[in-house]
């Protein structure tokens, strides 16, 4: 039982519970108190021990649920009739039962064949699982291996005598057609059986890689189809970074000892100096100001940067968002007025367009400039590839003198900066740090290092 | 002291003080008992979190030490204090004896040495001072602590209590350390205003406790209230849950529904009508556009009930 609890909560790991040794532990010694009799208090007790939340608690239930009931409410199914299913395949078997040949009977007597023909449930299920031990089904992982494994399984109850028989019998005897129909049976028992598997096994681990291919993929090169899967896992690096950065401790605030206020109170005490009086330190206040280009040539990222933007704007609340291609505007209101999807289509339309950062820049810093100061982070998402325009670079290097650093993502390969109309190396003069920015796992380190440095 | 040995006498010693705990709330009491974990309990405020330490307290007769949480929350508060007054007081009490103490010694050194040997006597536990932490750890008949709206202490607080949670036990670094004899019974509350750290989570059994069912609440209406006609306390808890259904800034808890069928007694009312309703909602519900959602919602909700009452009639 113990084996099984803990695939139980392997399984309730790949879903997404966090469960630490110590907690299977400890539900281990839980579910042995309260004994193994009623399935719903162990549920109950399992949920309560490995949960750490509502929404794991309900995890915790389902994974329960799955792994342990999923094989009964099939079986209990035919179980309701029982008396007419097992006439039927009595008839149906009846051939071979009844068989002269010797070589048959002799096939039959060894494997779960005999189960089958008999209409024994209990044995069949009892067979597959055995045989299903032998398999190291744990690392059935893709789709794709379901085939083999089925052919593993039917290997393991034992099929390879019956299929050589098939073929050696007369196709059109009784008993050639009794052993056809037990052959389909038995496949699909086993496709069943490994179909659960997979579905118990895979379905987390397939998740789990997908997210780590699609951090790791450029991100102009990640299909249409997997849109829906990327947004979702933005959403959940960018709760990881606030969690990450979400509040400092308190103790570090504390400045020098503030020894007047400490003398002062200290005259009440005779001149001992119990209580102390620390200066706070300055609370420094980061302020952000993240421009981001929407243009045509960077178009495959620019709805990534935007979506990016936008979970920056909710992890740093002192950010002020701009958008701009031919002309510049601050969306900071729009993000925080609409959801995700609907904010950046809103920004595409509204700047989209053939990019003119010359232009950019110098609205940029009749917004901003009154309101840049040494706190203040200047972040541009671009690839700085201005159509020969002119890049008004003096205005750039303005910007970077009134605001503490200025750090530019480019989605475009190191290698391509300043290649054709990329202004890139000469806007790279004022930028502090420049970072090459095109999949998910880079935005991560960058987003995380600049919040470490804007505390 | 009840026998706490199985959820069954859970249930029936926690019933015998008022308490009418759900399967899921005694194992949680029965897998604490025996695992000696403390309870971290969520759930909507008013469901029963901080009475089922009360409670507990009440069954096991162990006394209940509670510690409120609140922003700031820090040490000195909730583990321990050093008696600064006293100790300042023995100080220049003592002034006098120095002399007394240091005659015979030879120079300053010799000075030094022989107050050396005296040992840190104003820092023992003569001069600490314990706040409920402590005090529970102390406690030599055994204890309930509670710690009521974890979540509205700070993050460093959460990493203060990982030891008093985990092993029962705290570091005071004049003294070293100290072991509870008996480890308390820990309950943690919280109203999910922020998530909490997963270590902290990790140390608990985490329980939910949601808006009980109908048949539930009507038998903790019952409990608390045996005075109450039983047709009115199946209308009363009918129309809760009703309202709960509503969308409402706050819904109305069991301590509310509770509140509310103590009023109704009161006015010895027989049945639900709705001039009653109207006159009386103002018990359940606590904020002015709840009221007047609920008073749309009236003649919806009071529907199944009127039926049943002009039959009555007739």
């Amino acid at each position: 039982m113990q084996a099984e609890l803990l695939r139980f909560m392997q399984l309730a790991r790949q879903r997404g519970v966090r469960i630490s040794p110590a907690e299977s532990m400890d539900a281990l010694s839980a579910a042995q108190l309260v004994g193994f009799e009623s399935p719903r208090l162990l549920k109950e007790t399992l949920a309560m021990t490995l949960a750490k939340s509502v929404d794991e608690e309900a995890l915790c239930k389902s994974c329960f649920d799955k792994f342990f009931f999923g094989d009964a409410t099939e079986t209990s199914e035919p179980d309701e009739n029982t008396g007419s299913g097992a006439n039927n395949t009595q008839n149906q078997y009846d051939a071979l039962l009844q068989t002269a040949n010797e070589s048959l009977a002799q096939a039959l007597q060894n494997s779960i064949a005999q189960a089958l023909v008999q209409g024994d449930q209990t044995e069949i299920q009892a067979r597959v699982a055995e045989a299903l031990s032998t398999l190291e089904v744990e690392k059935l992982q893709f789709f794709t291996q379901k085939g083999l494994y089925t052919r593993r399984l039917l290997d393991a109850l034992g099929e390879a005598p019956l299929r050589q028989l098939a073929a050696q019998l007369d196709t059109n005897s009784a008993e050639s057609q009794a052993l056809k129909a037990l052959q389909t049976e038995l496949q699909g028992l086993a496709k069943g059986a490994i179909e659960r598997a997979f579905d118990l096994n895979a379905a987390g681990k397939h998740d789990e890689l997908m997210e780590e291919i699609l951090k790791k993929s450029k991100l102009n090169a990640i299909e249409r189809r997997h849109a829906g899967r990327l947004k979702g896992l933005i959403q959940k690096l960018a709760r990881k970074l606030t969690q990450k950065h979400r509040k400092r401790p308190k103790r570090t605030r504390r400045g020098n000892l503030h020894m007047i206020k400490t003398l002062r109170r200290g005259i009440t005490h005779d001149g001992i100096l119990f209580e102390t009086f620390w200066r706070k330190t300055e609370k420094r206040k980061p302020q952000i100001v993240a421009v981001c280009d929407v243009s045509g040539s960077v178009a495959a990222y620019a709805k990534f940067l935007l979506m990016l933007l936008y979970y920056l704007q909710d992890v740093l609340p002192r950010t002020r968002s701009f958008a701009f291609a031919h002309d510049l505007g601050e969306v900071t209101d729009l993000f925080q007025q609409h959801d995700v999807e609907k904010a950046t289509e809103i920004v595409n339309w509204k700047y989209g367009g053939a990019t003119d950062y010359g232009t950019s820049i110098e609205k940029l810093y009749e917004l901003t400039a009154s309101d840049l100061n040494p706190q203040t982070t200047l972040i541009i998402l671009g690839d700085a590839r201005n159509n020969y325009g002119d890049p008004k670079f003096e205005r750039l290097q303005d910007l970077s003198e009134r605001c503490r650093r200025v750090i530019w993502l480019n989605p475009e390969a190191r290698s391509q900066w300043g290649t054709g109309d990329s202004e890139m190396l000469r806007y790279l003069r004022v930028c502090q740090t420049a970072h090459e920015c095109n999949t998910l796992s880079q935005f991560e380190r960058i987003i995380d290092e600049l919040m470490t440095l804007t505390k | 002291m009840a026998q706490l040995d199985s959820i069954e006498n859970i249930i029936s010693a926690f019933a015998e003080f008022g308490y009418i705990c759900s399967e899921k709330i005694a194992t949680a009491v029965f897998l604490a008992n025996a695992l000696d974990k403390p309870i971290l309990i969520e759930g909507p405020p008013g469901v029963g979190k901080t009475e089922l330490a009360n409670t507990m307290s009440m069954v096991t007769g162990h006394e209940l030490i509670r510690l409120q949480c609140y922003e700031g929350l820090d040490e000195a508060k909730a583990l321990y204090e050093w008696k600064y007054g006293k100790q300042l007081l023995y100080t220049q009490i003592l002034k006098e004896k120095l002399s007394d103490l240091l005659e015979g010694t030879q120079g300053l050194e010799g000075a030094i040495e022989r107050l050396h040997s005296f040992g840190d006597v104003f820092y023992s536990e003569k001069f600490i001072e314990p706040r409920p932490l402590l005090k529970a750890l102390r406690s030599e008949a055994g204890s309930v602590l509670l710690i009521d709206e974890i979540d509205k202490a700070d993050q460093e607080f959460e990493s203060l209590l990982l030891e008093v949670l985990g092993h029962y036990q705290t570091s005071i670094p004049e003294l070293g350390t100290i072991k509870a004899k008996i480890p308390p019974r820990v309950f943690l509350t919280s109203n999910n205003t922020r998530d909490l750290s997963d270590a902290l989570k990790r140390r608990c059994l985490h329980l939910y406790i949601p808006y009980p069912d109908e048949r539930l609440e009507q038998k903790i209406i019952a409990s608390r209230l045996p005075s109450v006609d039983p047709e009115l306390n199946r209308q009363l808890v009918s129309f809760v849950h009703g309202l709960r259904a509503l969308d409402l800034k706050k819904a109305p808890a069991i301590s509310e529904t509770i509140d509310w069928a103590r009023s109704l007694v009161l006015l010895k009312a027989s049945q639900l009508d709705r001039q009653l309703v109207r006159d009386t909602l103002n018990v359940l519900l606590k904020f002015e556009q709840d009221i007047e959602a609920a008073q749309e919602a009236l003649p919806e909700l009071l529907k199944p009930m009127s039926s049943i009452g002009s039959r009555a009639f007739n």
